[in-house]
C-alpha cells in the first residue's frame, strides 16, 4: 500500500515536473519569437524606414523588409517551434541578408549599408541557437563596429556612403541588441539552470519511480505469493478495504471480489463487524501491533477460524490512517490439533483403562487370597464339624482374612478420595507430627522401635490434618516395619525450615532402598512385605495426598540411612498466602 | 519355614503358597480324601524337596515373596504335571502349566485333576 501511495507521489510531482517543463519551454518560444520577430523589424525601425524616408525606390525596400518579417513569421513556425534552433538561425539569416540585399539592389545597387547590416545576422543566429551563440554574435558584432569606426578610411567604399548617422544608429541598436542578448543570455541562464535541475529532479524521480515500480511489484509478487491473508483498511476513508492479496481472496471465498471499497459492515454480520471495529480502534489506540490468536469470520461457506496480527498505522499528524491485518487460516491447524486431542483423550483413556486394569487386577489378587482363605476355611468348617478343635483355628482364619479384606478395601476407598472435598486449613505441621506419634506409639512399643522427632519449627502448612496424619502414619509404619527386625532400630522425624518451604523427613535406621525397589515405591500395590501384612498401598496413597496438598515426597538416596523427605509449602502470613 | 504334611498314599501331591492358611486348607482338604499332601510356603524349600522325592503332581502359586511362579516352576523336576493357583486375574501361563486355577480356590475342580491322576496312576502301577 505505501508502495501504491509512494507510486501515486511520483507521478504527481512527475506531472508536475511535466507541466513545469512545459511552461518553461512555451516561455522559452516566446522568447525567441519575440526576439526573432524583433530581430527582424528592428532594422526596419532603424534603417530601412529613414531608406523608406530618403530612398528614391521606397515600395522595393518596403517589399524587401515586409518580405523579411514574412518570412521570419514562417520560419518560426517551420523551425523554431518544432526546436529545429540552428536551421531555424540559418534560415533566418538567409532570409535578411536576402531581402536586405534584394531591397538594396531594388533601391539602386550595390550598397555600403549590406556590409552595415550584415554584421547584425550573426546576432539572430545567435539568439536562435542559445546563448553562447548570442555572446558570440553580440561580441562579434561590437568587434566589427568598433573596427569599422576606426579603420573606415581602409573600407573600398567611399566614406559618403557610410552615413554618419546611419553607423551611429547602428551602434545603437546594435547595443540595444547587446543588451537584449544579455538579457536573454541571463534569462537563459536562470531558466537554464532551473530547467537543469528539474531534469536532474525528473531524472531523479523517474528513477524513483522504476524503483518504486520494480519495489512495488516486489512487494506484489512477496503479497500475492505469501501463504498469509492480507488486508488492508483504510481509517482515513472510513476503514474501507483498500488491499488484500491472493491469499486473502482465497480465504474470503464468494466474497473476495466485492471486498475492496467496502467496509466491514458492508460484509460481515453487524455484531462482528463491529466488534472488528472496536478491536481495530483499540489496536490503534495502543499505537501497536496486536496478535490476537483466535478468532471466527463468518463467511458464506462457514466461519473460518484464524490467528491475526494487527498493524496499525499513521499518517503525518499522528492519527489512525492504515490497519494492516495478517491473518493466517488455522483451519487445517485445528482439526489438526483437534484429531490429536481426540487421539490424546484416546490414549489417556485407553492408559486410565489399562491403569485402572493394573488396579484392577492387584485388587483381585490381593483380595482373592483372603477370600480363597474365608471360603476355604468355611468349608473346612462343614467339613470338619464333628471335630471342634478344628473349629476355631478355621474361625480365626476367617476373621483375619476378614479384617485383610476390610483393610484392601478401606484403604482402597481412601485412595479414591481425591474428589472428594478437603478440609483445608493452616496447621503447625508439628503438632500434627505429635498426634501422629501418639497414633504410633503402640505400634513403636510392640516392636521395640524408638521413634522420636525433633520439632525445630512452628510454621504452619495448609492442609486437611487428617489426611497429613494418615501419611505419616504410613511413613513411620513403614519405617517401624522396615528396622524392627535390625539390631539397630529406630526411627527419627525432622523439620528443616526453608525461606518458602517446610520439610520433614522420617529417617530410619535402615540403611536405604534399593534402586529396583524404589522405583516402585509409589506404585499401588507395590510392597516388600509379607503376605497378608501389606497392601501395598500405603505409600501410593501417600503421594496422592501430598500431590493434592502440593507438596513433595521423595526417597533421599544419597542419605547413609533409609530417608523419606516431604516438602510441603510454607504459609508465611495470617491470611493462608504461601512463600512467592 | 517348612509346613510339610504328609500322609502314606499312592498319589503324591505338592502344594506351594507363600499364604500359610491356603496351604493348610489345601492339605486339610485333599489328605481327608487319601491323597498324599506336602505343603510349602518357601519356594526354595519346595524345590529341595520336589528334587529329593518328585510328587505326583504339584500345584503352584503364581505371585511369591522374590519369586514367580513361573520360575518356580522351571526350577522344579521337568517330569512332574505342574498346575497353577492364582489370584492374580492377568496371568496366562502356558508354557509351564497343563492348567490354570484361580482363587479362591475351586476343590472339585481340583478333585478331579488329582482324582484323573490317580486312577492313571492305579492303572500303570496294576
Amino acid at each position: 500500500m505505501n508502495a501504491n501511495n509512494a507510486t501515486k507521489k511520483e507521478e504527481g510531482t512527475s506531472n508536475h515536473a511535466k507541466v513545469s517543463t512545459s511552461r518553461s519551454g512555451a516561455l522559452r518560444e516566446r522568447v525567441v519569437y519575440y526576439a526573432s520577430v524583433g530581430a527582424s523589424v528592428a532594422p526596419f525601425f532603424s534603417t530601412i524606414l529613414p531608406h523608406l524616408l530618403l530612398s528614391k525606390q521606397p515600395l522595393s525596400v518596403l517589399l524587401g523588409s515586409l518580405t523579411c518579417m514574412l518570412g521570419s513569421v514562417l520560419n518560426y513556425f517551420i523551425f523554431v517551434r518544432p526546436g529545429k534552433v540552428l536551421a531555424a538561425a540559418a534560415i533566418q539569416t538567409a532570409i535578411i541578408i536576402l531581402t536586405y540585399s534584394a531591397s538594396v539592389a531594388f533601391s539602386g545597387g550595390v550598397h555600403s549599408h549590406l556590409i552595415v547590416y550584415a554584421p547584425f545576422m550573426p546576432i539572430f543566429a545567435g539568439f536562435l541557437s542559445g546563448i553562447r551563440g548570442a555572446w558570440a554574435s553580440a561580441f562579434f558584432l561590437v568587434v566589427l563596429y568598433f573596427a569599422l569606426a576606426q579603420f573606415q578610411a581602409l573600407l573600398p567604399l567611399p566614406p559618403e556612403d557610410l552615413h554618419a548617422y546611419e553607423f551611429t544608429l547602428a551602434i545603437q541598436v546594435s547595443f540595444a541588441l547587446l543588451a537584449v542578448a544579455g538579457l536573454t543570455s541571463i534569462y537563459e541562464m536562470v531558466t537554464e539552470s532551473s530547467e537543469s535541475e528539474l531534469r536532474d529532479t525528473i531524472l531523479q524521480l523517474e528513477k524513483s519511480k522504476e524503483k518504486a515500480a520494480e519495489s512495488n511489484s516486489f512487494l506484489n509478487t512477496i503479497l500475492s505469493n505469501i501463504p498469509l491473508v492480507v488486508f488492508v483498511k483504510d481509517y482515513k476513508d472510513q476503514g474501507r478495504y483498500s488491499l488484500i492479496n491472493e491469499e486473502a481472496k482465497n480465504f474470503m471465498g464468494p466474497l473476495a471480489n466485492s471486498v475492496v471499497g467496502k467496509k466491514m459492515s458492508d460484509i460481515f454480520p453487524a455484531e462482528h463487524a463491529a466488534a472488528s471495529l472496536r478491536t481495530d480502534m483499540e489496536v490503534f489506540k495502543g499505537r501497536a501491533a496486536q496478535f490476537i490468536d483466535c478468532e471466527e469470520v463468518p463467511l458464506v461457506d462457514g466461519d473460518k477460524p484464524h490467528r491475526s496480527w494487527l498493524v496499525p498505522t499513521y499518517d503525518a499528524n499522528g492519527n489512525p490512517h492504515l490497519m494492516i491485518t495478517i491473518s493466517q487460516d488455522i483451519s487445517e491447524e485445528l482439526a489438526v490439533k483437534k484429531a490429536l486431542e481426540v487421539e490424546r483423550a484416546q490414549r489417556q483413556q485407553n492408559a486410565k483403562l489399562a491403569s485402572l486394569g493394573e488396579m484392577a487386577a492387584g485388587v483381585a489378587h490381593e483380595i482373592n487370597n483372603p477370600l480363597a482363605l474365608v471360603l476355604g476355611n468355611a468349608r473346612m468348617l462343614t467339613k470338619f464339624a464333628s471335630n471342634p478343635e478344628k473349629h476355631q483355628a478355621y474361625v480365626t482364619a476367617i476373621n483375619e482374612a476378614g479384617e485383610r479384606i476390610q483393610k484392601i478395601v478401606s484403604g482402597l476407598k481412601k485412595f479414591s478420595r481425591s474428589n472428594e472435598e478437603k478440609d483445608y486449613r493452616p496447621h503447625v505441621l508439628a503438632g500434627i507430627v505429635k498426634d501422629v506419634l501418639v497414633l504410633t506409639e503402640a505400634s513403636s512399643i510392640r516392636n521395640n522401635v524408638s521413634v522420636t522427632a525433633e520439632l525445630t519449627s512452628e510454621a504452619q502448612i495448609l492442609c486437611d490434618e487428617v489426611e497429613i496424619e494418615q501419611v505419616l502414619v504410613n511413613l513411620i509404619h513403614n519405617a517401624i516395619d522396615a528396622v524392627k527386625d535390625l539390631n539397630e532400630k529406630w526411627v527419627r522425624v525432622t523439620m528443616v525450615e526453608e525461606s518458602e518451604a517446610l520439610l520433614l523427613r522420617v529417617i530410619d535406621s535402615g540403611r536405604g532402598i534399593p534402586e529396583k525397589t524404589a522405583a516402585k515405591l509409589f506404585d499401588p500395590f507395590f510392597t516388600t512385605k509379607p503376605v497378608g501384612e501389606g497392601t501395598g498401598l500405603g505409600l501410593s496413597i501417600a503421594k496422592g495426598i501430598l500431590d493434592q496438598h502440593q507438596a513433595a515426597i521423595a526417597l533421599l538416596v544419597e542419605e547413609a540411612h533409609t530417608t523419606f523427605e516431604i516438602r510441603f509449602k510454607k504459609l508465611v502470613s495470617p491470611d493462608n498466602s504461601y512463600a512467592k | 519355614m517348612q509346613n510339610k504334611q504328609e500322609k502314606t498314599s499312592i498319589l503324591s501331591v505338592m502344594f506351594v503358597d507363600d499364604e500359610p492358611g491356603l496351604c493348610l486348607i489345601f492339605a486339610d482338604e485333599y489328605e481327608a480324601e487319601g491323597i498324599k499332601v506336602s505343603t510349602y510356603s518357601d519356594p526354595a524349600e519346595a524345590i529341595a524337596a520336589a528334587h529329593r522325592q518328585p510328587p505326583d503332581l504339584l500345584f503352584l502359586d503364581f505371585r511369591m515373596h522374590g519369586t514367580n511362579g513361573d520360575l518356580v516352576a522351571q526350577a522344579m523336576p521337568a517330569s512332574i504335571p505342574k498346575y497353577l493357583i492364582t489370584g492374580d486375574i492377568r496371568v496366562e501361563t502356558k508354557t509351564n502349566f497343563l492348567l490354570k486355577f484361580e482363587k479362591p480356590m475351586n476343590f472339585a475342580a481340583i478333585a478331579a485333576v488329582i482324582d484323573a491322576a490317580r486312577k492313571i496312576k492305579m492303572n500303570a502301577t496294576s
